[in-house]
């Protein structure tokens, strides 16, 4: 790269420079295509077309022993007087109403204390960011032990004197949606400490030392000064934790199969037993444009929150 | 108070106060830790041992393998490992080769309709793959692929967000270099492999590292996809594992360190990584 360049250089090598037109125009040329072919190719057979199939499987009866039947709007209306769907839909919303502030708030706490200039700090970045690389099976696992009536967290509750007696968190109707959110919320709050981490990062440091100087305590200066810096950062964790619980799946397979009676059973487990367990294609498709419909939303404000928004409009 | 006092005072204070933060740090610490602890401590009891009981016994004793030959003879553990290995092994550098060469010609070339495929790849991020399950699933059993290794490395090679980082890192290479590049005679294709890959290594290697993880824990694909249990990769394995009724809680333990070892090993080497993906993600 370090190469003069020549002064004269070679007829071959002008080829490039004189590709242009006297119009300004390019000549045509197939390069371009041919990098992206298989990508493009790709995203048509993979996405476009599987995408378009599922709108339309969502007005078939399809079972998949035989071809899908087309049954209008058939499935949407059944969906109205499905009690399962509303109590899916209704939990789905419920772990958006319990995770999304465990993944917003504690995250800006955990941020803030790790981005202190103490030796070792990045241990601690490390340990907390741990169950994020963790397979969900694994954490499930672990959790499992420590929800049990005879497990860890019964112990700890009830030598604090906050339990009287043990309480069976996964098989208990009351409980088991927020035993399971929590897990979820536990496993992803490094993640979401490492977006806050980077837009603390980009806080200019003079402007903290500024409060101080006009006498700000450390709290004032969190309060006043971080976090209305950070308030983009905020509303990119609200949308992403959003989504985050709308797409709760692993955890409520592996923690409660649904249960205790569907009380943890959201769309995204809904949609996998109607259609990989009853083998009901064409109105899990159904339910799938539900979820779909939410997730849009969710995800338009992701994208326009996090990167490229001003460059899409 | 004298002059000295008072320094040697607030030396003190401070030292009480680094002392508290790390106390404060490492108590969370224990929160973010402990389930694993819990769970190697489990792996290790005997057969005597209780793993339920008030008060809790927290350590093993005495430790003993046991566990971990049942969990590694019993089922077919090294399979899965194997597995697990493969689909990384064949998936990731997949993944980064198509989503560099897709993303290239749309940061560093102009050309008709770059701007129409640009768009319609980014519009596949707003596809959620919890509704895509079933098309695909349909998708790959028309391919005659399910229950194979295909149909989990082919539909999951690419998405619109490897695309859209890969572009972020094209985007930031000066001109320059390209234009020298084009004097000294280099052709389209030489440029991307020996000029602008080599350029982009951290962000290839952020999404690398991003990539690793995700093959390594998929879950919700492989669980459709697959019927033999010789397929199965770790985390399936473990999961049929636990939901074998009658297969003990200390092997099952087991199994789990086992199977999340490699994942915290890689992580624990490559977290730098991390920290430049997690930015590169957030700040555009």
């Amino acid at each position: 790269m370090s190469m003069p360049i020549p002064t004269q250089p070679a007829p071959q090598s002008q080829a490039p420079l004189r590709r242009r037109t006297r119009l300004g125009l390019r000549r045509f040329s197939w390069v371009p295509y041919l990098f992206l072919l298989p990508g493009v190719a790709f995203f048509v057979i993979f996405d476009y077309i599987p995408a378009f199939n599922a709108l339309y499987l969502s007005f078939t009866k399809y079972h998949v022993l035989s071809p899908p039947e087309w049954v209008g709007l058939e499935n949407y209306h059944d969906m109205l007087k499905d009690p399962s769907f509303w109590k899916a839909l209704k939990n789905s919303f419920a772990y958006m109403v319990i995770m999304v502030p465990m993944l917003v708030v504690i995250p800006l706490f955990l941020a803030i204390l790790v981005n202190q200039k103490l030796k070792g700090i990045h241990l601690f970045r490390v340990a907390y960011y741990l169950p994020v690389v963790t397979s969900m099976v694994t954490v499930s696992i672990a959790w499992n032990y420590l929800y049990h009536e005879n497990g860890l967290l019964n112990y700890l509750l009830i030598t604090l004197g906050i339990l009287t007696k043990p309480i069976s968190w996964l098989l208990d109707v009351d409980t088991a949606i927020f035993a399971v959110a929590l897990v979820e919320s536990w496993k992803a709050l490094g993640f979401y400490m490492m977006i806050y981490l980077a837009g603390l990062q980009s806080v200019p440091q003079d402007l903290i030392e500024a409060a101080r100087v006009d006498g700000a305590n450390r709290l004032r200066v969190i309060w006043h000064v971080i976090i209305p810096m950070l308030r983009p950062f905020v509303a990119l964790c609200v949308v992403m934790a959003g989504k985050g619980a709308i797409e709760v799946f692993t955890s409520v397979y592996m923690l409660t199969q649904g249960g205790p009676l569907d009380s943890t059973t959201n769309l995204t487990y809904y949609i996998y037993d109607l259609a990989f367990q009853k083998l009901n294609m064409g109105y899990a498709s159904a339910v799938g444009m539900v979820l779909w419909v939410i997730l849009l939303v969710l995800s338009i404000l992701n994208y326009r929150l996090s990167h490229g928004g001003d460059r899409l409009q | 108070m004298t002059h000295q006092s008072i320094q040697r005072w607030s030396r003190l204070k401070r030292m009480a106060k680094t002392t508290g933060m790390y106390v404060l740090l490492t108590a969370i610490a224990c929160l973010f830790i402990g389930p694993f602890i819990l769970l190697v401590s489990t792996a290790f009891k005997s057969d005597s041992q209780p793993v339920f009981s008030f008060p809790p016994q927290w350590l093993p004793d005495p430790p003993v393998w046991d566990n971990f030959h049942q969990a590694w003879n019993d089922i077919p553990f090294p399979r899965y490992m194997f597995n697990s290995f493969f689909l990384v092994g064949v998936m990731v550098p997949l993944h980064l080769l198509l989503a560099s060469i897709t993303a290239y010609p749309l940061a560093r070339m102009r050309f008709f309709g770059r701007n129409f495929i640009f768009y319609g790849i980014i519009a596949t991020m707003f596809i959620p793959p919890e509704v895509m399950l079933i098309p695909r699933f349909l998708l790959v059993k028309t391919l005659n692929m399910t229950d194979s290794y295909w149909g989990i490395i082919i539909p999951g090679l690419l998405g619109g967000f490897a695309v859209f980082l890969m572009r972020q890192a094209y985007l930031a290479i000066p001109r320059e270099l390209e234009e020298a590049a084009i004097i000294d005679g280099c052709g389209p294709f030489r440029m991307w492999w020996s000029i602008m890959l080599p350029l982009t290594a951290p962000t290839t290697a952020a999404l690398g590292v991003f990539s690793f993880i995700s093959v390594w824990n998929s879950f919700v694909w492989p669980l459709i996809v697959l019927k033999s249990p010789e397929l199965y990769p770790l985390s399936l394995g473990l999961a049929y594992l636990a939901g074998t009724f009658g297969f003990d809680v200390k092997s099952l333990a087991a199994g789990a360190v086992i199977s999340a070892t490699p994942i915290i090993i890689f992580f624990l080497l490559m977290q730098r990584y991390f920290v430049y993906g997690m930015q590169g993600a957030v700040k555009k």
